[in-house]
């Protein structure tokens, strides 16, 4: 069915226009709110917050100085930034050596394993969450595996602390990256590769020279939105994380929720939107010189 | 309209391989093998805490086994009534998708249209934000319209968080149907609606499939943002979950997370195959 421009234009419009009503048109009056605009967000929204400040005229800084001067926002965003930091790095290394597996194996055993590695996106993160923490608890499986075949008396548990929240996030994050970088990698031509070990390269020097660099866009993808992911999550630090230092995703709950503090819960999420948005910039950039040489060409 | 030939576009670069010669395999599979345990020891872990009457350390398995829970999970209205919210949710909130994404996308992936780039990005920039962000500012707005603790306040929340998977994968989906085929059906005197049903529809579908299960999934698990607009009247399994943990019998929980995991594993096997295909990666490259 070949489309009329104009027709065109208003099937797209729909989704725009949900995402302009209900994503940006509310984060720009909450942006507002934490600049300290009077009126900027709904009266029943603000009636039990407390610590509210408002500029008498204009805007005012005051929410995020104070914030930024809290040495436990700024250990909760280090955390933060951390964790999803050690994510990606976890994610990758996973992502390729599956990939990898999957390109280069065929068979029943090569389906299985990406069979088992796309199993994380269809589980619920809050029970996924809620395992991790059964499996690392004291009388989990770990921690009676650690006992009888390690010998460890009494054995660690890292439930509850910032271990388990980048395992929970790894857990979760997995699938995406295995997919990503399944599809960078059958796009790898057979030819090359076969042309390259006929004149001696071992299989470091072709993972190195050519899967790495040929899948450079795939990794981008899988850094960009693994990050971006788990720098806003919530239920994984939230079921498996410790009481502090908290990932920002669950600070801000307790801000909006039990501390009645919205103003500063969105704060933080302003400041966590601009951490995100530097963390695109490469893919961002990327993508647009992607689409330059291919015009050129 | 069945006479015209389809033959799937071959897929260039996937011929069996030699098993042992690629480049980090041993490694590969050292690796693989240590995190399949991870990636499948808690929920079987977590399994077995479902069927556990009393389970002390240092037992790899408890010592005595019950079905209790299981009807326990039954005899108690506001679980059950959680699992009606889900099922109803979720399905309303796919549906919901379909309408407002696969327009676009069919537009996105088949037409050149003035602002094409930027609509895409737009759509891709919303899921940039921080969810938690997202849902509070979504609060105020939901608390202005008197939306809070209302099914579609629900609906609303869960669907912004589908908009992007339904749109990209369906629009690579479309993208990638050969329009020489269109062209054939055509000349074979279909008209433009029968083309797009028994061609490009056809040709198109383990892409829509694959956006239609990862929508159903991703309304079906939001737990976050559904916690902080639905309550107190819509609880879902996933919020249920929040309180489960702590405030129960730890089997209770287990009980319960196996009965929420059930349908998503079922649609893993439905789905499977094409995800591996790359329906889902296409969309990331469509900028």
């Amino acid at each position: 069915m070949q489309l009329r421009p104009g027709v065109a234009m208003a099937m797209a419009a729909l989704p725009v226009a949900v995402i302009a009503v209900f994503i940006f048109y509310p984060a720009i009056g909450a942006v507002l709110y934490t600049l300290g605009v009077k009126g900027a967000v709904s009266l029943a929204f603000t009636a039990g917050a407390t610590h509210q400040v408002f500029a008498p005229k204009g805007i005012t800084l005051a929410v995020y100085t104070g914030l930024l001067a809290d040495p436990e926002f700024q250990r909760d965003m280090l955390v933060t930034v951390l964790v999803a930091a050690l994510t990606v790095a976890i994610c990758l290394v996973i992502g390729y050596s599956v990939a990898t597996f999957a390109r280069f194996r065929s068979g029943p055993l090569a389906r299985w394993v990406t069979g088992l590695y796309l199993m994380p996106l269809f589980i619920p993160i809050v029970i996924a969450s809620y395992a991790l923490v059964a499996f690392f608890q004291p009388g989990g499986w770990l921690t009676v595996f650690m006992y009888h075949v390690l010998g460890m008396k009494p054995p660690p548990s890292i439930a509850f602390t910032t271990a388990d929240v980048v395992v929970g996030e790894v857990w979760a994050s997995i699938p995406f990256s295995v997919l990503v970088l399944t599809s960078g990698m059958t796009a790898i031509n057979d030819d090359w590769l076969q042309a390259a070990r006929d004149m001696g390269a071992g299989p470091l020097t072709l993972f190195t020279r050519f899967v790495l660099p040929l899948t450079q866009l795939q990794a981008l993808i899988v850094g960009t939105f693994t990050a971006i992911g788990v720098l806003g999550s919530f239920t994984v630090p939230y079921v498996t994380g410790p009481n502090a230092p908290q990932m920002l995703g669950v600070a801000m709950d307790a801000y909006y929720g039990a501390f009645g503090r919205p103003q500063q819960a969105e704060a933080m999420a302003v400041m966590l939107f601009v951490v995100a948005a530097i963390v695109g910039v490469p893919y961002v950039w990327a993508m647009a010189r992607a689409r330059a040489s291919a015009r050129r060409s | 309209m069945a006479a015209v030939p389809v033959t799937a576009p071959a897929v260039p670069g996937t011929p069996p391989r030699r098993a042992q010669a690629g480049p980090g395999a041993w490694l590969g599979t050292v690796t693989i093998a240590m995190f399949g345990v991870f990636l499948l020891g808690p929920l079987a872990n977590l399994a077995v805490w479902a069927f556990s009457q009393t389970w002390f350390f240092p037992s790899a398995l408890p010592t005595v086994w019950t079905l209790k829970w299981w009807g326990y999970v039954f005899t108690q209205g506001h679980l059950t009534q959680a699992i009606v919210s889900s099922l109803t949710l979720a399905p309303t909130v796919t549906i919901v998708s379909v309408l407002i994404c696969w327009p676009a996308a069919y537009a996105i992936g088949r037409a050149n249209f003035p602002g094409r780039r930027f609509v895409t990005v737009f759509i891709l920039a919303a899921n940039a934000f921080p969810q938690f962000g997202i849902y509070i500012s979504l609060a105020t707005l939901l608390y202005a319209l008197n939306l809070i603790g209302t099914f579609p306040g629900v609906v609303i929340v869960q669907l912004l968080g589908t908009l992007v998977t339904m749109t990209w994968i369906p629009a690579a989906a479309f993208a990638s149907v050969p329009r020489t085929l269109e062209e054939a059906a055509r000349d074979a005197g279909a008209g433009p609606i029968a083309t797009f049903l028994r061609v490009t529809l056809p040709l198109a579908a383990p892409g829509l499939i694959t956006a239609l299960v990862l929508a159903f999934l991703a309304a079906f698990d939001e737990s976050q943002g559904t916690l902080l607009v639905g309550v107190p009247n819509i609880v879902t399994m996933p919020v249920m979950m929040y309180s489960l943990v702590g405030g129960y019998p730890e089997p209770v929980a287990a009980v319960f997370s196996v009965m929420l995991a059930i349908p998503s594993l079922i649609l893993l096997l439905l789905i499977r195959r094409h995800l591996v295909q790359g329906a889902f990666a296409s969309g990331f490259t469509l900028i």
